[in-house]
């Protein structure tokens, strides 16, 4: 009879999604530590090219410290397998990182006026690295948005709801906005 | 055609237009895919022996992939789509890497997959792209560009091989923008056409629209079947790489 019991409960577990939804939990949160790394990548790279674009353009000390301060704002936020259902954080950590895109940005405008500095080798290699950067940023952000929009999935439908809610406590995760992904329009150049 | 009719037609156009955008990932059917038709029959097949040598010697799968146009996608944005779709690499060793080549939108991308992101770093295949490939793709030598670059990734990875010398790219001057003239001669021949045809009173003809090439895509066909052996092996790509333009 208990035996019964047992395996009663183990199919209905299953059944109703407890292995799926921890398996996906797990990845949702790989998915977020990927992101991360992408993240902190790029901070790891500012520093060297704030250096080379200081050899060659000594006047821009301003969109030089604003570079600087962004990345020492960024580098404080971080995001960790808790912050994945908590929309604070999830927001300050976006800002952070949009602060540093949008002065990075600036920075990478102003260097049009060096030529020097355009053809320097040392220069053109960090330009390569962050661009590649700033894609696998792009890359991490959509497969976590595409985990988390499964994970949810499953954690709103019946009957795995059950699972989540009365056994395992799973809520939505939180994802990014948007903003981010709708940036990259096609440029125009002439 | 009626007025009514020709609201539809634009309604219909609308609804079915977003669906029909988004260029299609072609079929692997070998290590060369040459879609744009960018090489010669000859240069295609040394091109693909190539690949074959350097995926051999240095244990990694790579595919040259051109297609006309990108429809608008962004290059880093196709590549991915096409990345994940043919698994370049071994599932667990990810050694996979694709080259495009969008010459409509003058194009250029090194795909790298997650087990040669330590060799072939991100400044690696841009110096690639941007000192070996682009010389000779301005002369409109795709066949000695694409050649060019397998054997730089060659001999970054530690492998010989063995191909027939490339001469070397005649390096034209690099143009900033067009001269004035041309822009002068351009705007004249234009003023003069709509005057012409103010003049014969001709009603609006034609129009543009219509034609265009998009759709297409050979993939289709093939089958699975006999296949050649040129499939992926499940190999991952996390967006390393670095993207270039001629």
């Amino acid at each position: 009879m208990r035996f019964v019991f047992i395996l009663l409960a183990v199919l209905s577990l299953s059944g109703c999604g407890y292995n799926r939804l921890q398996a996906l939990d797990e990845d949702v949160k790989a998915a977020l530590s990927e992101v991360d790394n992408q993240y902190q990548r790029r901070n790891d790279l500012i520093p060297n090219l704030v250096e080379t674009v200081k050899g060659f353009a000594k006047h821009e000390k301003e969109t030089l410290e604003g570079v600087v301060n962004a990345r020492a704002k960024a580098t404080q936020v971080t995001l960790k397998a808790d912050s994945i259902s908590d929309p604070a954080a999830m927001k300050r950590f976006e800002e952070a990182q949009a602060g540093l895109s949008s002065a990075l940005s600036r920075l990478l405008v102003t260097v049009e006026k060096y030529p020097d500095l355009k053809a320097n080798q040392n220069f053109r290699d960090l330009q390569s690295q962050l661009e590649g950067t700033e894609n696998r940023i792009t890359v991490a952000r959509k497969r976590y948005i595409d985990m988390v929009a499964e994970f949810n999935k499953l954690v709103r439908f019946f009957p795995t709801n059950l699972t989540a809610k009365y056994l395992l406590g799973l809520k939505p995760r939180e994802t990014f906005t948007v903003a981010e992904e709708v940036k990259k329009v096609p440029q125009v150049k002439f | 055609m009626s007025r009514f009719s020709r609201t539809l037609l634009v309604g219909v156009l609308l609804c079915y237009g977003v669906v029909v955008r988004a260029v299609t990932v072609p079929f692997l059917s070998g290590p060369v895919v040459d879609e744009a038709l960018l090489l010669t029959t000859d240069e295609s097949r040394s091109l693909a022996a190539l690949v074959e040598q350097l995926n051999a010697k240095a244990d990694m799968q790579m595919a040259i992939l051109t297609v006309r146009s990108l429809d608008g996608e962004a290059v880093e944005t196709f590549t991915m789509t096409v990345a994940e779709k043919w698994k370049l690499g071994r599932k667990g060793n990810d050694r996979g890497l694709l080259l495009l080549v969008a010459p409509n939108d003058r194009k250029m991308r090194f795909e790298v997959g997650y087990g040669l992101e330590g060799d072939l770093t991100d400044a690696f295949t841009g110096r690639v792209l941007n000192d070996q490939v682009r010389p000779f793709f301005k002369d409109g030598r795709f066949g000695d560009g694409l050649a060019m670059a397998v054997l730089a990734v060659g001999q970054k990875l530690g492998a010989t091989l063995d191909s027939a010398p490339i001469a070397e790219p005649v390096r034209r001057q690099e143009r900033r923008g067009a001269p004035f003239s041309m822009i002068l001669i351009f705007i004249l021949f234009i003023l003069f056409f709509s005057f012409l045809s103010r003049l014969t009173g001709g009603g609006r003809g034609g129009g543009w629209g219509g034609g265009g090439w998009g759709g297409g895509g050979f993939g289709g066909g093939g089958g699975f079947g006999g296949g050649g052996g040129f499939s992926g092996g499940g190999g991952g790509f996390g967006g390393g790489g670095s993207s270039s333009s001629w």
